[in-house]
């Protein structure tokens, strides 16, 4: 090793152990941010391909809704696609983008995207106080047919007596909700649905509304979706939810049969519009609104908060902090900021055990398409190229065919085999609701250099090699896989990104390594015994 | 714990301490590429197996190939660009069939009709055997004749001699006899001979097959140890000679005896392989040191080979 490279790399690890030092102890910025709420991306948009469908149903204005910030939700950014076509209207129980009906003939994408953070603390409800008008609105039966409404109050004697507290009226149709109440969401007619108790969410909600407003307790229906986030159960499950509120001992308290605890602020969920009248029941419509919540990242720390509380005081290094970038940024700095862990992985792998891989850095890139992905299916996915890769060779070879047309042609087949595992992996997976796997051109690309690079060694090399070099660029991808897995790795790059200058320091020391690498002990093992 | 043996030469040294110091990167075409080569080779005087023809673009593939089926000779195809004798075809005879068909008859591929043999060099040209996968050249050579020696060791092919050549002095020499294991090609990977060549004397003094010593070559069971390469003394000055083409400090030089023409340059290599040591049982450090410390500068080739002959032991 050579004095200047041991002095260089040296010096930039003090460098940057010095910037470090000097932001833990001077400026008391952690060393990890702590950890605290959860953040979701929230995507509410009408869907072009079926809107025609169900065009007729349409009232004259639609309403997208933008959640709103409660107790246990904070809105912390918001995009409106085609904003300048509607209006943003701010009711008191959530704001609407409202779109007149020819308005969306016309221009048909429309799209909202927010990020919200959700905590998952059990926060109290807060007291509010409801005005005259309100409790009217809230107490109003008018939205029911006279039948309808006959059949409500034959089935509210039958449950409810004069004598009893508004607590033990709530309980006992809390009770029919929870033990006699099925869900068909097939059966939609309200009558049906009093008569047979049986139902879809949102008539479920109806009846318990209007059981409430039959008996004096002011009640409303309010919308939302239930995540599950994504470190405890791998997948973001979210159900389209219709939630009841009611207002007593002067707070809105919420009940619906699938969450624990009534009364309490519900877990994992999020609120995305109070109080659905007649024509935001169009919500339910999957044909209609297609409806996302993302996990932002699988951390639970929340960024804005940590850069309010902790960076913002220091001027000068909070324009170089990264918590200032929009948070969709942020997430994808999360693992850029790895990508130089990565590279050091494949330096150690090629120059001090002798690895090889096709391309230099196709592993990182094998690595951000089993991250983009999930990483068995990728895995398999992979493994399977290279199979069909190889039988594909001979046949190819019989041919006699050109260099481009044949690469071409495998390209075809992978695109193809991409399509089928696609297919293959949403099998359960309900379409536009529960699945986060999201198709986009990154991982094609990654797998077409992978290809391309894998059939030319295949033709130049001979299968022997190409084995070689397959199974080690797995090796390094694999390994670095579960690095970039590594939760805690990811907070402390992101939360010191000059811990790069430090890789740079390592690189340097391994480029300047003269020695053996381990698979040249066996290469040598001959000679070495002399 | 391992014992370092310190003069080996590792290919992490290779390419930090001598290809990025002493190789211009600018002048690997004329290394990589044997048109380039070939025609540097003849500016410098330095000999080389005769080119019957190039072919460059796919448009120039059929009027070349009427020239080349009316060669009453042996001839040698060669991506310009290839490595390690990859995509190379060795044509004996091209004979014409009764509807006025040729038919070329190849050591490799067996007989192969017009339409085959245009298949084959329409791939060349599309990059199928080039170092970096883009276009290629196609460079077709006369047939080197077999010395009787070396032909009667390996029937199968003819072995080419490879030198280390450092800074213009030859530090280093193998010969790779072609077996019926690697198809008649000289790569040691491919389960060739290599042996390792004692400089001053030039005689064979080890020899490995897939990395394993052996004495005789396993097809014909001839002794290879103590053979001695004929015409050494010109091996070595055509191999300082050739370092003289290009700027490459740490090149790898192929040199081929042809029975009638003498050493030739066969094709250059500016990132040499490890496995030569193994050939020799020796590693390159001890060597590489002594020239990069001691070896007088402005010194013509034959001085050069001179010296290399005294100090590297």
């Amino acid at each position: 090793m050579n004095k200047k490279a041991i002095s260089a790399s040296f010096v930039l690890i003090l460098f940057s152990l010095g910037i470090l030092l000097y932001k833990i102890y001077v400026l008391k910025i952690p060393f990890l941010p702590y950890k605290s709420q959860n953040n979701w991306r929230y995507e509410i948009k009408i869907n072009k391909n079926t809107y025609s469908l169900i065009e007729n149903q349409l009232a004259e204005k639609i309403y997208l809704p933008i959640p709103p910030n409660l107790e246990n939700q904070q809105l912390t950014e918001l995009k409106i696609e085609n904003m300048k076509y509607g209006t943003i209207s701010d009711a008191p129980n959530g704001k609407l983008f409202v779109i007149d009906k020819e308005t969306l003939q016309k221009h048909k994408q429309f799209k909202i995207e927010a990020n919200i953070v959700i905590s998952n603390k059990r926060n109290p409800i807060k007291k509010t106080t409801l005005d005259e008008e309100s409790r009217i609105k809230y107490l109003s039966l008018s939205w029911l047919t006279e039948e309808e409404l006959n059949l409500v109050k034959a089935l509210n004697n039958s449950l409810i007596f004069k004598e009893d507290s508004p607590q033990s009226v709530l309980d006992k149709i809390t009770y029919l909700l929870l033990d006699e109440f099925v869900i068909k969401p097939e059966i939609t007619d309200f009558r049906e649905v009093i008569e047979m108790k049986n139902g879809d969410s949102l008539s479920q909600a109806k009846l318990f509304m209007a059981l409430c407003r039959l008996n004096n307790i002011p009640s409303r229906i309010s919308f939302g979706t239930s995540v599950i986030d994504a470190e405890n159960e791998k997948k973001v499950k979210h159900i389209r939810l219709f939630i009841n509120e009611y207002y007593v001992d002067n707070k809105w308290q919420f009940f619906h049969p699938d969450f624990p605890n009534i009364g309490t602020i519900p877990q994992n969920f999020l609120l995305i519009h109070r109080d659905i009248t007649p024509e935001l029941e169009l919500l339910n419509s999957r044909d209609f609104y297609s409806i996302q919540v993302k996990p932002v990242r699988k951390t639970f720390f929340d960024s804005k908060e940590y850069f309010e509380n902790t960076i913002i005081k220091h001027d000068n290094y909070a324009n170089f902090s990264l918590y200032r970038l929009p948070l969709g940024t942020q997430s994808i700095f999360y693992t850029l900021l790895l990508i130089p862990i990565g590279t050091l992985i494949l330096s150690i792998a090629r120059n001090f055990v002798g690895l090889y891989t096709f391309g230099v850095f196709t592993p990182i890139l094998l690595t951000l398409f089993f991250l983009e992905t999930n990483f068995l299916t990728s895995f398999l996915f992979l493994l399977s190229v290279f199979v069909v890769g190889i039988i594909m060779h001979y046949l190819l070879n019989k041919l006699y065919l050109l260099a481009v047309p044949r690469l071409s042609i495998m390209l075809t087949i992978t695109v193809i085999m991409y399509v089928g595992f696609a297919l293959l992996t949403s099998i359960d997976d309900n379409v536009n609701t529960s699945s986060t796997y999201t198709l986009n051109y990154f991982p094609i690309v990654i797998v077409s250099v992978f290809t391309e690079r894998f059939m030319i060694l295949l033709k130049e090399e001979g299968l022997r090699n190409t084995l070689t070099t397959f199974i080690g660029t797995l090796v390094i991808s694999t390994l670095c896989y579960f690095v970039f897995s590594i939760n805690i790795l990811n907070l402390v790059m992101f939360n010191n990104p000059e811990l790069l200058i430090i890789t740079i320091a390592l690189n340097i020391l391994i480029g300047s390594y003269t020695g053996f690498r381990l698979n040249e002990f066996f290469r040598f093992k001959e000679l070495l015994k002399k | 714990m391992f014992k370092f043996n310190k003069d080996i030469l590792t290919n992490n040294f290779r390419i930090s301490q001598l290809i990025q110091k002493y190789n211009q990167r600018e002048d690997y075409p004329i290394v990589d590429n044997k048109i380039l080569t070939a025609k540097k080779a003849q500016t410098f005087n330095v000999p080389i197996p005769e080119n019957l023809l190039f072919i460059e673009t796919h448009g120039q593939l059929k009027p070349k190939l009427e020239i080349l089926s009316k060669l009453d000779d042996s001839f040698v195809v060669k991506p310009s660009e290839g490595t390690q004798g990859g995509g190379i075809l060795i044509v004996d005879k091209v004979s014409s069939t009764n509807d006025s068909d040729h038919i070329f008859h190849t050591t490799r591929l067996g007989s192969l009709n017009i339409y085959e043999f245009k298949h084959y060099l329409s791939g060349i040209l599309s990059g199928l055997y080039s170092l970096k996968g883009h276009k290629d050249f196609i460079l077709i050579q006369e047939k080197i004749s077999n010395i009787n020696v070396f032909h009667e060791i390996s029937p199968s092919g003819i072995p080419d001699i490879r030198i280390i050549v450092l800074l213009g002095f030859p530090i280093m020499a193998m010969i790779r006899f072609p077996t019926l294991l690697s198809g008649g090609r000289g790569n040691l990977h491919l389960g060739a001979v290599g042996s390792g060549i004692h400089l001053q004397s030039g005689k064979i003094f080890h020899s490995i097959q897939n990395n394993r010593s052996i004495d005789i070559h396993p097809d014909t069971g001839k002794q290879l140890l103590g053979l001695k390469i004929p015409l050494w003394e010109d091996v070595l000055e055509l191999a300082a000679r050739s370092s003289e083409i290009a700027r490459i400090g740490y090149l790898g030089v192929d040199i081929v005896v042809d029975k009638n023409k003498g050493a030739l340059l066969l094709e250059m290599n500016a990132r040499p392989g490890l496995s030569i040591q193994l050939a020799n049982q020796k590693g390159l450090r001890g060597a590489i040191n002594t020239v990069l410390k001691k070896a007088p500068p402005d010194l013509n080739y034959k001085d050069r080979v001179k010296w290399s002959l005294e100090n590297i032991k």
